[in-house]
């Protein structure tokens, strides 16, 4: 088994690196392609001072140089200095940032599997609830997090007071944005398990195992969930996408202090060292949960192992 | 892996309002603005109006009547997602043909390409261009269509797996039919129904999208109104004029409701399985993945 995961990972890794590289080289040709530069917009400063400024940064060089160099310096594990905060490495600045998108982000899957997970069970195992619970489910995906964080702000914060309408620092912060970002998460999840654990509920040893008089739910727990399972772990990929990119917006109107909320301002400033960290970054986060889900994946159906392993 | 579902099909009431709101929706939108201008209130007024006799809706944060801006920026959204799922439906469906009928090695290698590019953070290569390339409509559906085939182009190649071991392909084929031949005589016409169904399940995903990316002020530049500006303005007016979110984001997730069901609806007709929707997949502003489609 040691040996077999050794090798899916030597083998996810290999597939991670031709990722890596075309996120980081497409980012840099999308950045770099774009018209303006990093300190074109601000006041009119002397040319030669602009110039000066450039040349600081290593802007003045041919683009193919500049690649290189960016390399180079990620190699060392370096992204350069920010543009915008020219007193802080560009590598520091998303490390601060990282920390609330992640915690922020860890909250909304919860969010989501707890409601996805319980709202599914619940209408797989009821179908008089199904109706409805998959109405709620699709109107809870089917509203935008844009527009339902305002909501959220405006009934929570505003009218009743109970939480905080935005900033961050303490666990009552963190209510609002994962419920806005988990919501329309876990209201796919309700529709997506629901089908699943329905199909898995008719499989043979379902069936059997209710005959021997076990209740709906030592059901799920003991046979339908797990048969579900590699299901679930295929599911978590584009659910993961979902949180990162719901993050950008959600940082935004909660007024989060993370990597989602400087990465739009980022790219209008043209501070290239953080827009492209931040999509690596990304990129990485991304490529680890795809790795971790295989690894799951393996683990719960061995032929699929077997299969990876040919 | 396909489920199936007991169908149901023929007009039931939910049915015929799905039609409704789909289709009444899209005329509305395309040609609602033409029969109600939106002009200023202009004068002295107070700006953003709550709903009432003159204005259905009410009025916008300048004044303009909110039903009027509403079906201004539904035509947007719709005609970016539209174009956007169109083009995304030519690119994906030749690329997957192709890497469908081409050799075992060059299948491998075409599909490897598309895994590592769903593999890619793409809204965020999204936000990047329109944010970097300043707003145009052009590039946003360019650059949406360019997100969407992928997983297009993961159900035309299944398609045609599925399809490459029929006989009747066999027998055209040895009757001399060039590659080309067989796919529009005989993939495309069977091609079309998964498609169509994915589709009309994708049209809702860029739509949102679309929403989202003018919601951060990176779509169509005003005066030009979509359903994520009014979005946007509404969250800006969220204490003195509730009623421009409400309408905008009441609207379009109603709008986005009645398309994924008239597409699950339409899957069921055509006998197209499928765990679930792509909006389900998705979701707010998500990156499409490779669901498989079965036909």
């Amino acid at each position: 088994m040691a040996a077999a995961t050794v090798k899916l990972l030597r083998r996810r890794l290999l597939a991670a690196l031709p990722t890596l590289f075309a996120v980081i080289t497409i980012t840099f040709i999308i950045v770099r392609a774009a018209p303006g530069g990093p300190f074109r917009d601000e006041k009119a400063v002397p040319e030669a001072v602009r110039a000066n400024i450039e040349a600081r940064y290593g802007l003045d060089e041919p683009l193919a140089v500049q690649y290189v160099k960016f390399w180079r310096n990620l190699l060392t594990g370096s992204l350069g200095p920010s543009f915008q905060h020219p007193e802080r490495s560009a590598l520091g600045v998303l490390v601060g940032g990282a920390v609330p998108s992640l915690i922020l982000g860890v909250a909304a899957a919860l969010v989501a599997l707890l409601l996805g997970l319980g709202g599914g069970t619940l209408a797989a195992l009821r179908p008089r609830t199904s109706p409805p619970v998959s109405a709620v489910a699709l109107i809870a995906l089917a509203i935008p997090v844009f527009v339902l964080g305002p909501l959220l702000i405006r009934l929570f914060a505003l009218e009743l007071g109970w939480l905080p309408a935005a900033l961050w620092g303490s666990p009552r912060h963190l209510v609002l944005p994962a419920l806005t970002l988990g919501l329309p998460v876990g209201g796919a999840l309700v529709r997506f398990w629901r089908t699943v654990l329905t199909e898995s509920l008719d499989a043979p040893e379902c069936i059997a195992a209710r005959a021997r008089g076990l209740s709906d739910l030592e059901v799920v727990r003991l046979h339908a969930a797990p048969r579900s399972l590699p299901l679930l772990l295929n599911y978590m990929a584009p659910m993961v996408a979902a949180l990162v990119t719901g993050s950008v917006v959600v940082e935004k109107i909660f007024a989060v202090p993370g990597m989602g909320r400087y990465f739009v301002d980022s790219a209008l400033a043209r501070d290239y060292p953080i827009v492209i960290g931040a999509t690596l970054i990304y990129a990485v986060a991304l490529l680890v949960v795809h790795t971790m889900a295989d690894l799951a994946h393996a683990r719960l159906d061995p032929r699929l192992h077997r299969e990876h392993n040919r | 892996m396909s489920l199936s579902r007991a169908g149901s099909s023929g007009i039931t009431p939910l049915n015929a309002l799905l039609l409704i709101i789909v289709i009444g929706g899209a005329v509305a939108a395309v040609f609602g603005p033409q029969l109600l201008p939106s002009q200023l209130a202009g004068g002295i007024e107070p700006l953003a109006l709550p709903p009432g006799a003159g204005h259905l809706l009410g009025t916008d944060s300048l004044g303009r009547d909110m039903l009027a801006r509403l079906l201004e920026g539904m035509r947007t959204t719709l005609f970016v997602g539209l174009a956007a799922t169109l083009l995304a439906l030519v690119i994906g469906t030749l690329y997957g043909a192709a890497a469908g009928l081409a050799g075992p090695r060059a299948d491998e290698t075409m599909m490897r390409g598309v895994d590592v590019a769903l593999a890619l953070p793409f809204m965020l290569l999204v936000i990047l261009l329109v944010s970097l390339f300043g707003r145009s409509m052009l590039l946003l559906f360019v650059a949406l269509g360019l997100v969407a085939w992928l997983p297009l182009a993961r159900v035309a190649r299944a398609g045609v797996h599925n399809l490459r071991e029929e006989p009747y392909l066999e027998a055209a084929r040895m009757m001399g039919g060039s590659r080309v031949y067989v796919l529009r005589a005989h993939l495309f016409p069977q091609l079309g129904a998964p498609l169509a169904v994915y589709a009309t399940w994708m049209l809702p995903v860029v739509m949102m999208q679309e929403a989202f990316l003018s919601f951060l002020g990176l779509g169509v530049a005003p005066p030009r109104a979509s359903w994520g500006t009014l979005i946007a303005d509404g969250v800006a007016r969220i204490e003195t004029a509730p009623w421009i979110l409400l309408s905008a984001g009441g609207s379009l997730a109603l709008w986005l409701i009645a398309l994924h069901l008239a597409g699950e609806r339409l899957a069921r007709q055509l006998n197209v399985h499928r765990t679930t929707g792509a909006l389900e997949r998705t979701t707010a502003a998500g990156e499409p993945d490779g669901g498989e489609v079965t036909a």
